[in-house]
């Protein structure tokens, strides 16, 4: 059983089933925004201007939105948070979860050398690359932990 | 291993009881190979350090839930009659089901929207039974049952920094 703080500390970020970073303009408008975080299925979008990062939205933020009642016309720069913590593709999975943990992200835009993203950190990406680590802990169990009969089948 | 029926000590793995034929293999977890390994397959959900989950009735309207999951920094409330639960409701299905309509049906209730039945565990099952669902399911929150009341909630984050630090160093 190879040592799993070793390899966390070893392993890049990508190991940890990154999603597809969704990218936008910053003129995309928020209703656009809210649309395409439903169909392409993710809980983020980067918003990008020349090939680099300018701010994130996430499914958080959506939320937020959504419960102040706020008009949807806008441009996503005006909501998009701009302050971003950002992980490199060189960096390990140890330090993703590291910075997570410590800034209470639930995702990190991935960014290659010249600050372009190409992927997006999540805590289902890593749960899921620490359950490999595990699989005949995880993947051999019972299907429901209550499943224990108390009484004999049939006659 | 012991027939929970009977009693008998059987040799470990059998798959049934030598004594009364009682079935097994639900017992038989696997081998822990590592100390993590061992805490997932013998640690409780409860010492995870489950939430409080916030709570919301049927009827309640979906607006008002969305503003209570902002202000209680929460990703997912759970609809409740009394401690009966009765489905959850998270960030993601605002997003699936009221999406750019969110104003228009501000008003509608809460269980219009929620996922019903979902998935839960109960605060004695051990933790790796969370790991997986999560895993295979794809949930982000786990509510946890005991005697089939609500008793708590467990989310990915939870489960992740619980892992990290059974790590060493």
């Amino acid at each position: 059983m190879p040592d799993l703080k070793l390899e966390l500390d070893a392993e890049k970020i990508g190991a940890a089933y990154p999603e597809q970073p969704v990218i936008v303009a910053p003129e995309t408008t928020i209703h656009e925004v809210f649309q395409l975080l439903n169909a392409e299925g993710v809980g983020s979008v980067l918003v990008c201007e020349a090939g680099s990062l300018v701010g994130i939205f996430t499914e958080r933020d959506a939320l937020k939105l959504m419960a102040s009642r706020a008009s949807l016309e806008g441009p996503i720069r005006q909501v998009m948070s701009r302050s971003i913590v950002t992980i490199r593709e060189d960096e390990s999975v140890a330090e993703a979860v590291k910075r997570m943990a410590e800034g209470g992200y639930r995702r990190l835009p991935i960014v290659n050398g010249k600050g372009c993203p190409t992927g997006v950190a999540g805590v289902a990406g890593i749960l899921h690359y620490l359950a490999d680590h595990f699989p005949r802990t995880i993947y051999n169990l019972p299907p429901d932990p209550q499943a224990i009969s108390r009484e004999r089948e049939g006659a | 291993m012991i027939c929970p029926d009977c009693g008998y000590e059987n040799i470990p793995g059998a798959d049934h009881c030598d004594a009364c034929g009682q079935p097994l293999a639900p017992l038989s977890t696997p081998d822990p190979g590592t100390d993590i390994e061992r805490r997932l397959i013998e640690e409780p959900l409860k010492d995870v350090g489950v939430g409080d989950p916030l709570l919301v009735a049927p009827q309640t309207p979906v607006g008002e839930v969305l503003q209570k999951l902002v202000d209680a920094k929460v990703g997912c409330a759970l609809v409740a009659d009394g401690d009966v639960l009765l489905g959850i409701f998270t960030e993601r299905d605002a997003l699936r089901r009221l999406n750019t309509r969110a104003n228009e049906l501000s008003q509608e209730p809460v269980s219009k929207f929620m996922t019903e039945y979902p998935q839960v565990l109960d605060v004695s099952d051990n933790i790796v039974y969370a790991v997986h669902a999560m895993n295979q399911g794809g949930y982000r929150h786990i509510p946890l049952l005991s005697d089939q009341k609500i008793d708590g909630i467990v989310s990915v984050r939870d489960i992740l920094s619980y892992m990290t630090q059974c790590l060493p160093g």
